[in-house]
């Protein structure tokens, strides 16, 4: 009979291996993974209030900033609603 | 593939580990106890000792076949080689895990129950005190049956000190893709901040890895588990020819 464990045990490594290498240069040339870093902007006046942002910065490509939070702007703007 | 063969494997397994089974169940039931009544070890320890004897339980199980006699006569029993396979995948994941944590949950509730006589006292809720000594997930679980897919293979696969050689095959593995992963990020991924925001008051605080497909971990985990037992098949017939 012949022995097909060994054989296989190799195309499987070949196949992970490839297949991780090229999965995750897609992955991060699309910004999907994790050349998307969370910056949160220092607010000495206050503890709770905070401005958060997430950008991708893959490396043959623009620095894209995907979302901007201000817990402050939304106060801000629930205050100015209320008001009017 | 016939029934009577694998009653008969699962009698002959009894009859000869049956004790060595029992000393397992009572390690992590004194354990469980003395965690949950005492407070002697922490839960991870009990973990630890569990996932330990169910990692370990492949290869007591396949231990014939490491010595040429007994392996010559482990291989002439009259069962194929499916059947054998087969054997050890459900007395693994079924009876000895089943039996391990029944263990452990019966441990926890006796202390629990020593707890309750000898501080009347306190409120304690021994369901909670299940949850929090014992994985709650599914993914614990799967994780569980996929390392033991992983021993089991190397059970079979291996023939002189296996242990060694799946530890050491293993550690060799994750590091080569942990090298995979951090390489093609290094190559991908710009890692010094970008100016707008070191120039502006800004603090990095995490590395956030991006949503993932929500079944993605358990479909892995599944496709990892079934090749290893499908190849723990293949190697155990090339074994036995």
């Amino acid at each position: 009979m012949k022995k097909y464990t060994n054989k296989i045990l190799i195309i499987t490594a070949i196949v992970v291996v490839l297949g991780m290498v090229i999965g995750y240069t897609i992955d991060f040339q699309t910004g999907y993974r994790s050349g998307r870093i969370k910056y949160e902007e220092m607010q000495p006046d206050s503890d709770s209030d905070s401005l958060e942002m997430l950008i991708r910065v893959p490396r043959n490509g623009d620095i894209i900033i995907d979302t901007v939070e201000t817990s402050r702007a939304t106060s801000l703007q629930d205050e100015t609603s209320s008001e009017n | 593939m016939n029934i009577n063969n694998i009653i008969k494997l699962v009698k002959a397994y009894f009859y000869e580990n049956w004790q060595k089974d029992i000393y397992s169940f009572g390690l992590v039931f004194v354990l469980a106890f003395l965690s949950t009544a005492v407070g002697i070890f922490d839960s991870v320890i009990l973990y630890g000792g569990m996932v330990a004897l169910i990692a370990i339980y492949p290869l007591r199980y396949f231990d014939k076949l490491y010595q040429s006699s007994s392996r010559i006569h482990y291989l002439m029993i009259p069962a194929t080689n499916e059947e054998k396979v087969l054997t050890g995948i459900i007395l693994t994941n079924i009876y000895f895990i089943s039996l391990i944590f029944i263990s452990a949950i019966l441990g926890v509730l006796l202390g629990c129950g020593v707890l309750k006589l000898t501080t009347p006292e306190m409120t304690i809720n021994c369901k909670e005190m299940i949850s929090r000594m014992l994985p709650s997930t599914v993914r614990s679980y799967m994780v569980i049956i996929m390392v033991v897919s992983v021993i089991f293979f190397g059970a079979i696969y291996f023939r002189k000190s296996p242990a060694w050689k799946i530890v050491l095959v293993s550690l060799a593995v994750f590091l080569v893709l942990g090298a995979i992963m951090a390489g093609t990020e290094w190559l991908n991924v710009v890692m010094t901040v970008p100016a707008e925001i070191r120039n502006g008051n800004y603090v990095r605080v995490e590395h956030s890895i991006s949503e993932n497909w929500e079944w993605s971990p358990y479909v892995t985990l599944c496709v990892i588990t079934l090749y290893f037992y499908a190849m723990s098949f293949l190697r155990m017939r090339e074994t036995e020819a």
